[in-house]
């Protein structure tokens, strides 16, 4: 004989249970939900205007930021250049 | 009591005009429907108010796409659903059930059920609904949703197809890889209940 399946069994059970129809709104809550549901669809122009400035901002900073990583970089280069014409200048002496 | 369905059409004019008052009466009107769907798919660990409150920013802020093909509450219990869905998602562990697990009532209830008789009274109904939120919770979040809406809420097939937008051969193909798996969760139990 097949076994019933205790899985429908269990969820018949289940179904039996008093429901708690407490559905009363926490105080303050329907009110609170509004007004951010209502900022929520005001918001859009001003999250890119918001982001826009961020990311001006932040433009600003990795430009500034390579431009000083550069610059330690370009005089040694530069130095380097120096060192390299040293020897040439040598040569150039003893002929 | 006021039997009278409320004025949608009315209530999303007022929000559209970002009415607070249509705002706050479309909550309200809504309230007792999300609450149903956010407490019967409710992950642990989450306040329902949390979560309800999810489900009514995500309708302001999308509002603009709800074009009335639907009726509201049909719309609004979808995002409910998908909602919990991803809350469900969210839930990284699923901690193994184990006997030693199971209150008093719950034990007795998985005895009755694996003998072959079930819960009788309303205690037994509620450590049953109980235990069945702990074999839920073991199980993948989509599979959850439909075993959920389709065993406890006894929904058709058609109505899960509308509140979550999955095919039907998707939906019961979850419905059959879920009762698998609590099938196979019965066995383990049965099998640590009596070594």
């Amino acid at each position: 004989m097949k076994r019933p399946d205790p899985w429908l069994r269990l969820v018949a059970a289940a179904r039996r249970a008093p429901e708690d129809e407490t559905s009363l709104l926490p105080p303050g809550f329907a009110t609170r939900v509004a007004a951010q549901g209502l900022a929520l669809r005001r918001e859009p122009a001003d999250f890119f205007g918001f982001v826009a400035i961020r990311a001006l901002g932040v433009a600003l900073a990795v430009l500034v930021t390579s431009a000083m990583a550069s610059y330690p970089l370009s005089k040694t280069s530069d130095n380097s250049n120096n060192d390299l014409d040293d020897p040439v200048a040598e040569l150039v002496a003893q002929l | 009591m006021d039997d009278q369905a409320p004025d949608y059409d009315a209530l999303l004019a007022g929000v559209r005009r970002n009415d607070q008052t249509a705002a706050r009466a479309l909550v309200e009107a809504l309230h007792p429907l999300v609450r149903k769907i956010v407490r019967s798919h409710l992950p642990r660990r989450v306040a329902e108010e949390d979560l309800a409150q999810e489900v009514y920013l995500k309708m302001f802020s999308r509002l603009e796409q709800y074009r009335g093909e639907m009726p509201l509450p049909h719309w609004v219990s979808r995002i409910a659903v998908t909602t919990c869905i991803d809350q469900l998602r969210h839930q990284q562990r699923r901690p193994e059930l184990r006997w030693a697990d199971l209150s008093e009532n719950e034990a007795e209830v998985l005895d009755a059920v694996l003998a072959g008789s079930d819960g009788e009274d309303a205690t037994d109904a509620l450590a049953a609904k109980e235990l069945v939120r702990r074999l839920l919770d073991q199980l993948a979040p989509a599979d959850r949703t439909v075993i959920t809406l389709l065993d406890l809420e006894q929904k058709s097939v058609a109505e899960i197809r509308e509140l979550t937008g999955w095919g039907t051969s998707m939906i019961k193909v979850r419905a059959f890889r879920a009762r698998r798996k609590l099938r196979k969760l019965f066995e383990q139990l049965e099998r640590k209940e009596c070594p």
